[in-house]
């Protein structure tokens, strides 16, 4: 009987209000775009400092900042989980785009450092900045994040060519091209639609 | 489009994608084999004959871009339904290749050759695990986990030894989960 009741147009309302129900924040509103992209920025520009011939030295290591985001993001991760009541098949395949790139980089700058083939640490990041970024623009269909993977492979090459600790400033380019601006992009998209949805548009 | 057509489309459409698991391991085994043998023949033509340009051998590897082209456009016309699952894995492997393609060549021109293996082990692992973790294959993805262990090990061996590394990590992470995807694409079609 219930079946009965359950009308074609109930069906369709049913399918948008779970995909509402289910979308993800972090990623759609541009927040971890911003969040990791101002990060990146912030720490690369402050190692290229740090390692300028006759700079300011740091008292820290720059990249130990990353942990006030890593923090951050588990924040961001536990309230989401809060109100979310479904997560989408596109959530699943983000979250593992993004472990892979996690443990691509762990385990080249780990290992790189190790072994001693440091040179190739920050062009080989750049390139890796890219694969994410690419995969989930092409996912999203999302042009800003397919360009700024693009642009982050063009600085690997250039990195490789130019050996030099500016390279650190390369690597922050990177970021603001792959994550700063389509964050940006991404959020005044989301604020739209919001306001759209609010005002029944 | 009223309500029922739309709704009738959604329901063919999954219907006649969930019941074909369109990967028949056909790249995985073509590109699995072709970099195995081309390893094995540098490796023993770096050791037992000191040869001077055993690099030569990766031309070979054209080949098997010349099939991968035909065997992409015949599929494309007689495959009924790409499904999501399809494009991602394709998005996953185009970057893979355009990535591999600009490491493969920054190092040459760098004269870097004993950072290429590991650095294409790194990238190996990528699309590897996460084909993996899309197609719910676990062969897979505990291939593209023994690609970047392997990458580890590379970065502490010399030149000719990672060859042999290479050689293990394509085994490992394309030929056997290729043997294991074409039979389970037999049993499911």
């Amino acid at each position: 009987m219930e079946d009965e009741r359950f009308s074609e147009h109930d069906s369709l309302e049913l399918i948008a209000r779970m995909i509402n129900q289910a979308k993800n924040y972090y990623y759609e509103s541009g927040l971890g775009a911003l969040l990791w992209g101002f990060t990146n920025l912030i720490c690369f520009t402050l190692a290229y400092i740090d390692a300028t011939p006759g700079g300011v030295k740091l008292p820290f290591n720059p990249f130990l900042l990353m942990i006030i985001t890593f923090v951050l993001q588990f924040y961001y991760d536990r309230k989401e989980a809060k109100f979310k009541h479904a997560s989408t098949y596109l959530d699943e395949v983000h979250k593992y785009i993004w472990i892979t790139f996690g443990v691509s980089v762990f385990i080249l700058t780990i290992a790189g450092a190790i072994a001693n083939v440091g040179y190739i640490v920050l062009p080989m990041l750049l390139l890796l900045f890219g694969i994410p970024t690419v995969i989930s623009g092409c996912i999203m269909k999302f042009k800003p994040f397919v360009i700024g993977g693009i642009i982050c492979w063009l600085l690997c090459i250039a990195a490789f060519f130019y050996k030099s600790y500016e390279t650190y400033l390369f690597v922050a380019l990177g970021s603001v091209a792959a994550w700063v601006i389509p964050g940006f992009i991404l959020r005044s998209r989301f604020k739209k639609n919001l306001l759209k949805q609010q005002h029944g548009v | 489009m009223t309500e029922s057509e739309s709704l009738a489309i959604i329901t063919g459409m999954i219907n006649r994608a969930k019941n074909r698991f369109s990967e028949t391991g056909t790249l995985y085994l073509l590109w699995g084999w072709m970099i195995f043998i081309c390893c094995i023949t540098q490796f023993i033509l770096l050791s037992f004959f000191s040869n001077g340009h055993s690099y030569y051998i990766w031309y070979v590897t054209w080949i098997a871009v010349v099939y991968q082209v035909y065997y992409v456009v015949k599929k494309k016309r007689t495959q009924k339904v790409r499904t999501y699952t399809d494009e991602i894995v394709g998005f996953v492997w185009l970057t893979f290749v355009i990535c591999a393609f600009i490491i493969v060549y920054v190092l040459i021109k760098n004269d870097a050759l004993t950072a290429i293996n590991p650095c294409v082990l790194v990238l190996y692992g990528i699309p590897t695990f996460l084909s993996g973790v899309i197609l719910k294959f676990k062969p897979l993805s505990t291939g593209g986990f023994i690609c970047w262990f392997l990458a580890v090990a590379a970065m502490f061996t010399p030149y000719e030894y990672q060859l042999l590394l290479l050689a293990l990590a394509v085994a490992c992470a394309w030929i056997i989960p290729g043997y294991l995807l074409r039979s389970k694409f037999k049993k499911e079609n």
